[in-house]
């Protein structure tokens, strides 16, 4: 069974941890935006793991990986409850539009 | 190249297309199911890293869960907001173009950056060339000991995320 | 591998660590105990979680005290998983104390008490709220600091969206939890990162520091700037500031009074860790930062975000976005300690923390019964208060004048040793960047006075526009002066509070500076 080099793990993480920003920079829609910091965790789960099983003695990457899961599991819980609670409000998911709190 | 390698670059491909897709997609729902397919690949990639119990988490929380609690959220939310693309004026349209072309290019320059410092050969000092398999009983054995402490405090993050996410998504009556 | 010698080991370990981890355990009791009273006296009684609640809090006050007593040097408990030392116990006790104030506030805030979906679950989310702030600050581990981070946050964002039902408040929310999301992932691929480098999460010994020196600084840099991103978001430092206007106002004054001060001072400790693994022991005060000097990026830092914390808050018109921008000045002047890192300047972070917190409770109490009796959200609208709230009124301008950095006050105490850390540090290493620091720090402090003193001016100078009658609560009364007792206290007789911090920092910076 042949190995995959370490940079090929850790460059499409950076790829996927690109297009999760991308996502968040444009502000299109607040569960795109969501989606796209989802998407940036998932490039460090990702890592987490690559870098894990490069490293021979504790395997902590793994376990940090599974903390992270759960982690942003429930903060997308909560996240989604509040975008819920914004429709609601003000009709709309588009960032631009929900706007009143100024200077 | 074998098959082995063959699967990785088919689930890496997938993964970085469908991300790619559910970005840009002017379809809500048609983006969160793409998103499913890569949650997919990510948990394909995974088992590249012999990380198989987090392969599992992955698949069971993200598909199975962070999923179908985006598609519920969209659900209850109303149809139009599925639409993303609603009728806009010229300048909103050119100010949108700017804008994505503004983050397209940091997030290419952020993968250059990254790029660079994936290929350095800094890595090598520290990481060790051989792979080892991690037994799952090791998993379950570390959850239990070492990791005992941040394994309990999860246990009350999640009950807490859970009450609050219920009390806030929650309707006010109106008889009070 | 798995043998059962190890296991019983590291069991034992733990079992050990449980007498050190008391407050915590109540706290999580009190929560889990708590949501089934909600769940079954519902109907009866509404006020019965609130009280549970406080009396729980003051459970875990008597075990944090009593802490200071088993706890004389540093500790690692569960593993090497957290570490318990003299000056972490003192963070612990301004958690509680932020708690059991915003817990009475709130009882009888407006916005809270008729909150149309009830007020049981804000109460059961305070007691997990000061376990993640614990955990925070006593984190020695990438993976606890991360997860005391999330909890956290997390739990701000519950405490935020409190009242969504309200636009302002859904929309402060969504800005505050989205961008939280976006940076702790940031602070996740960060943390990846320096696993990669080093090989461990654990910030315990010195494997992680001498693997890091083994890397090329650009790629450490780079791991340790996203790091950062997630920390500067908690402390709320400059690029990271701009949600924090819109959440405060956005928010009932109680809520933010705990969240403009715990969750802060616990981001500070934890900085405070994180920084301390980077910087090697010496025999002077004079650092070393091995890989990548990143001292004069937090100097940068620190200085942007007091001048742009405090020329925004020249320009608001209201109250609360006032204080918000105050609060974001205060984190600069905050951070000049942490850059020095000495025996002498982290006592001068905690003396400062402590008296932040005490100042910040404080204002925002006055902010929100002013809100609350007069409908006082505007600058505008401060016009004339003082004649019919004499007492109160004296408060405020003692208040103010802490947060200015006046004396007697003990704000003014809390610059001085700041200021004084800062300028023995640099006439050590003569880092130009340092001088700049401190007369950054001192020009903001002139440019601060001009802001705070206009709510007197305001309040004093002003005619009223309108007669109103209101009646102080004596519950307000009472912790309004044990509060500004405390800020005098703290100007008029330093020493002893002084010798009082440094006594319990000294341990920790003595291991270092050995």
């Amino acid at each position: 069974m042949s190995t995959i080099p370490l940079e090929h793990f850790l460059l499409m993480s950076a790829a996927l941890f690109c297009i999760g920003l991308y996502a968040v920079l444009t502000r299109r829609n607040l569960v795109i935006m969501l989606i796209g910091i989802e998407l940036m965790v998932n490039a460090g789960v990702i890592n987490l793991a690559a870098f894990g099983a490069f490293e021979t003695s504790h395997h902590e990457g793994q376990m940090m990986g599974i903390f992270a899961i759960v982690l942003s599991a429930a903060s997308v819980a909560v996240a989604l409850a509040i975008i819920l609670k914004v429709y609601q409000q003000f009709n709309t998911i588009e960032p631009g539009k929900i706007d009143t709190l100024r200077n | 190249m074998s098959v082995y390698t063959l699967i990785f670059y088919f689930f890496g491909l997938m993964m970085l297309a469908s991300a790619l897709y559910a970005v840009i997609s002017t379809n809500l729902v048609r983006s969160v199911f793409s998103l499913f397919l890569t949650f997919f690949s990510v948990a394909g990639i995974l088992v590249f890293t012999r990380a198989d119990y987090l392969a599992i988490s992955q698949l069971m929380i993200y598909v199975g869960g962070i999923l179908v609690v985006l598609l519920f959220g969209i659900m209850l939310s109303d149809k139009n907001v599925l639409e993303l693309v609603g009728r806009k004026g010229r300048k909103a349209i050119a100010a949108s173009v700017l804008n994505r072309v503004l983050g397209a290019g940091l997030a290419l320059l952020l993968f250059a950056v990254l790029a660079c410092v994936f290929l350095d050969d800094g890595w090598k000092s520290v990481v060790s060339e051989s792979q080892q398999a991690e037994p799952i009983q090791s998993t379950g054995f570390m959850m239990m000991t070492t990791y005992l402490l941040p394994f309990e405090m999860i246990s009350l993050l999640l009950l807490m995320a859970l009450i609050g996410a219920a009390y806030i998504a929650r309707k006010p009556k109106h008889n009070r | 591998m798995m043998n059962n010698l190890n296991a019983t080991v590291l069991l034992e370990q733990i079992t050990g660590s449980l007498p050190y981890f008391l407050p915590e355990i109540v706290c999580s009791l009190v929560f889990i105990v708590a949501i089934f009273i909600d769940l079954f006296t519902r109907k009866q009684s509404r006020s019965l979680v609130p009280f549970f609640v406080f009396a729980g809090l003051l459970l875990a006050l008597f075990f944090t005290l009593d802490q200071f007593r088993m706890v004389k040097e540093e500790i690692w408990l569960f593993n090497g998983m957290i570490r318990l030392s003299p000056a972490g116990i003192i963070y612990k006790l301004l958690f509680l104390l932020a708690a059991m104030v915003t817990h009475i506030l709130s009882i009888r805030s407006k916005a809270i008490r008729l909150a149309p979906k009830g007020y049981a679950e804000f109460f059961i989310m305070l007691p997990v709220f000061i376990v993640g702030l614990n955990i925070m600050s006593m984190s020695s581990h990438l993976l606890m600091i991360f997860l005391g981070m999330e909890m956290v946050s997390i739990a701000s964002y519950i405490l935020v969206a409190y009242m969504a039902e309200q636009p302002r408040s859904a929309e402060a929310a969504v800005k505050y939890a989205l961008f939280g999301a976006l940076s702790s992932a940031v602070m996740l691929y960060g943390i990846s990162l320096l696993y990669g480098l080093t090989g461990t999460l654990s910030l315990q010994g010195s494997t992680f520091l001498a693997n890091l020196s083994k890397a090329p600084e650009y790629i450490s840099a780079l791991a340790i700037l996203m790091v950062l991103a997630g920390f500067l978001y908690k402390i709320s430092a400059v690029p990271f500031h701009f949600y924090v206007p819109d959440v405060y106002e956005g928010t009932p004054a109680p809520v933010i009074a705990f969240l403009s001060t715990a969750p802060k001072a616990a981001g500070f400790a934890v900085l405070f860790t994180f920084i301390g693994v980077f910087t090697l022991p010496m025999e002077s005060y004079h650092l070393v930062w091995p890989k990548f000097n990143w001292e004069n990026i937090l100097v940068f830092i620190s200085i942007c975000t007091m001048t742009l914390g405090n020329l925004s808050a020249l320009a608001q018109k209201n109250v609360k976005r006032m204080m918000a921008y105050s609060s974001i000045a205060h984190t600069g002047f905050m951070m000049m300690p942490l850059l020095v890192f000495s025996e002498m300047s982290a006592a001068s972070l905690v003396f400062y923390i402590v008296v932040y917190v005490l100042m910040n409770l404080a204002i925002f109490l006055l902010v929100g019964h002013m809100e609350d009796a007069y409908g006082a959200t505007e600058l505008e609208s401060y016009k004339g208060l003082a004649a019919f709230n004499p007492l109160l009124s004296v408060c405020m301008v003692i208040v103010l004048a802490s947060l200015v950095g006046l004396p007697p006050t003990g704000g003014f105490t809390g610059k001085f040793l700041v200021f004084s850390s800062v300028l023995e540090a640099y006439r050590i290493s003569h880092n130009p960047w340092l001088l700049y620091l401190l007369v950054a720090a001192v020009l903001n402090t002139v440019i601060a006075l001009f802001f705070y003193l206009r709510l007197p001016l305001y309040m004093y100078f002003r005619k009223a526009e309108k007669i109103y009658t209101s009646k102080t609560p004596l519950y307000l009364l009472v912790i309004m002066c044990l509060l500004v007792a405390g800020i005098l206290m703290a100007g008029v007789f330093p020493s002893e509070l002084v010798k009082w911090i440094s006594a319990h920092t000294a341990e920790t910076a003595q291991i270092r500076f050995k």
